[in-house]
């Protein structure tokens, strides 16, 4: 016998309890790890956005709000695609890069969703970083009845489609873009002309997203710009910068962050005190076993140790397992929820020990503590 | 060797042990019987140094037990002392081979030699084919004969034994009792707890309870 076989053979030989209290472990940790894996390719994907979107200046219905994460507006409130041209018409017009406007519909291809977006060749001009097989596009930006898939869209779809049917009619598929790490990649490209013939709504677009170039920044900076846009195009437009955007999307993404932190925190608690309960029997139920123990000369401190081994045994199997299915949870389940790629933190899996075994320990304090006091003599009475 | 002192045990009113004075010299084999609730146990608990005595005291080789440290007495009652219990109290989740190694192990003796040592213990109490197999697989005979391996491991040199055969019948309790013997025999003092008077023959002395006081 050594002190750990106390821990092991207890444990194997009761083995739906052990996993009971390695579940408790794996549970606490398991929300954490997923938690701030998704918290993280949230911000991750937001930050990716400020440097990825095209525009910087959004256009779009007064009320409606625009959601950075998908790039989209959600509302059913449209503005006329003629005010592309008023935009043109501003002072310091030579600034404009790409003035994209954009129309999106949600389409149902065998039985996935597919967010769809009507673009003009414009979205090229805002978007060179697209590309196909690690060239630029030419032929395949869409035109006509054809059809650009994001990267992740065409995967989900299946990779070999060449043709997509949209509202009953047939696009080609026309290529497939390069992974960009943008909502893009969840999207796909049709001709806005396409598009406002298949919703039947001609003419009109949910939002105009426009890129400046900072040539002239020195004279006329972005907000500036702005400004003009603002002076040229009727009421019911909103000007924003996407700047301002992001910064509202970050304070609600802190806002989220608080509050996943505190449900996870609130979880920890709990499957502490489930721990200490379960510690807590544990050594009741052993009360005979410790009595004897110390009745033939076991050091109080020895038993102890023993049930501290178990617990930390326990921290470390749980924490393990809390972490790859915290992991597994986000990883396979970010995309769908948060629309979001979700990349594992390795960095996590140290701290989850270390939160796991803190845990184990200090909720096993106050059981273990008994241990010492307890008398021999009326242990070993009870039958 | 053993010294009981004027010794007086109280719980409120109840007073399970008073003015008890008894001196055992080493070898001894000696059986204190009595009545249920004539206060054997407590009498044995407190000699064992497992009970704190309420007044008088208990002399193991010249040494007060109750002066002692908590973790001296520990450790004394580790070397010194073997026990076996009406109940057995085999861990239920070690083989009868691991249980016999358990005061080796406390001893601190190298996990190898525990096994080979443990073994020979087996083999002394007639159970060197079943120390593999778990409490629960083992005859209650074979059980108290697991535990009386155990509780030679530490070769110890007073053995407790509180109603050993208790919770055993009339064949296997004989059984037990003749390992006790030749324990004896070979040089242990015992003190042994029981109300069997037939248990009880097998010691060279009989201390008999009535209602907490020692009857000569
Ligand atoms: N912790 C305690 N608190 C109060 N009373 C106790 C305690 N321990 C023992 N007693 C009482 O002391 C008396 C003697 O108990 P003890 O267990 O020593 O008797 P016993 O002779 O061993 O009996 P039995 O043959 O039934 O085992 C009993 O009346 C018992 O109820
Ligand atoms: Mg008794």
């Amino acid at each position: 016998m050594r002190t750990i076989d106390f821990v092991t053979k207890e444990s194997l030989r009761r083995g739906r309890k052990s996993i009971a209290g390695v579940l408790f472990i794996l549970l606490g940790i398991g929300i954490f790890v997923a938690s701030q894996t998704i918290n993280k390719a949230l911000h991750d994907r937001t930050k990716e956005q400020l440097l990825r979107f095209g525009a910087n200046i959004i256009v779009q219905p007064k009320g409606e709000p625009f959601d950075l994460y998908s790039g989209t507006v959600k509302g059913e409130i449209l503005l006329p695609e003629s005010y592309v041209d008023k935009i043109r018409t501003i002072e310091h017009q030579g600034m404009l890069v790409a003035v994209s406007p954009k129309l999106y519909e949600r389409f149902e291809i065998d039985g996935k969703a597919l967010l769809v977006v009507g673009v003009t060749p414009e979205e090229k001009k805002a978007k060179p970083w697209w590309m196909i097989d690690n060239e630029v596009l030419t032929i395949e930006f869409p035109q006509g009845k054809e059809i650009l898939l994001g990267h992740y869209a065409a995967a989900r779809l299946g990779e070999d489609r060449s043709q997509i049917v949209l509202g009953g009619e047939t696009f080609r598929v026309s290529g497939v873009l390069d992974e960009t790490g943008s909502p893009d990649d969840f999207m796909a490209f049709i001709p806005l002309s396409a598009m406002q013939g298949l919703v039947r709504k001609t003419g009109m677009v949910h939002l105009i997203e426009v890129s400046t170039s900072c040539i002239s920044c020195k004279t006329m900076n972005i907000y500036g710009v702005a400004q003009e846009m603002d002076e040229v195009l009727p009421p019911d437009a909103q000007v924003s910068t996407v700047e301002q955007i992001a910064k509202a999307q970050m304070g609600t993404l802190r806002k989220v962050t608080g509050l996943t932190t505190a449900i996870y925190l609130m979880v920890l608690i709990l499957c502490g005190f489930l721990l200490m309960n379960y510690m807590s029997s544990a050594v009741d139920e052993r009360r005979r076993e410790i009595g004897m123990l110390l009745a033939i000369g076991m050091e109080p401190r020895k038993i102890q140790l023993i049930f501290v081994l178990k617990v930390m045994a326990f921290a470390v199997i749980g924490g393990l397992l809390g972490y790859v299915m915290g992991t597994g949870f986000s990883v396979l389940l970010g995309p769908l929820v948060a629309e979001a790629k979700v990349s594992p933190i390795i960095s996590l899996l140290p701290i989850s020990f270390v939160i796991a075994i803190g845990l184990g320990i200090a909720c096993s304090i106050i059981p273990t503590r008994r241990i010492s006091r307890l008398d021999p003599v009326e242990a070993l009475r009870e039958v | 060797m053993i010294e009981v002192k004027e010794v007086t045990k109280t719980y409120g009113d109840v007073i399970p042990v008073q003015d008890a004075n008894l001196q055992v010299e080493e070898g001894e084999f000696v059986s204190i019987v009595g009545p249920s609730g004539s206060g054997k146990t407590t009498l044995l608990n407190l000699i064992a140094g497992l009970l704190t005595p309420t007044h008088g005291e208990v002399i193991v080789d010249g040494v007060a037990l109750h002066s002692m440290s908590q973790r001296d007495r520990v450790a004394f009652r580790r070397k010194n002392f073997g026990f076996v219990f009406q109940a057995f109290n085999l861990i239920p989740y070690l083989t009868g081979i691991e249980n016999v190694e358990i005061p080796l192990y406390l001893a601190g003796i190298k996990a190898k030699q525990q096994r080979s040592l443990a073994r020979e213990l087996l083999e002394k109490v007639g159970l060197d084919d079943k120390g593999n197999r778990f409490p629960g697989q083992l005859s209650t005979g074979e059980q108290q004969r697991v535990a009386i391996a155990r509780a030679l491991a530490n070769h110890p040199r007073i053995l407790f034994a509180d109603e050993p055969t208790g919770n055993l019948d009339r064949r296997n309790g004989k059984e037990v009792m003749h390992y006790i013997k030749e324990l004896n025999e070979k040089g242990v003092t015992i003190l042994l707890v029981t109300h069997d008077s037939e248990m009880a023959d097998f010691a060279r002395r009989q201390i008999k309870l009535v209602d907490g006081r020692l009857q000569r």
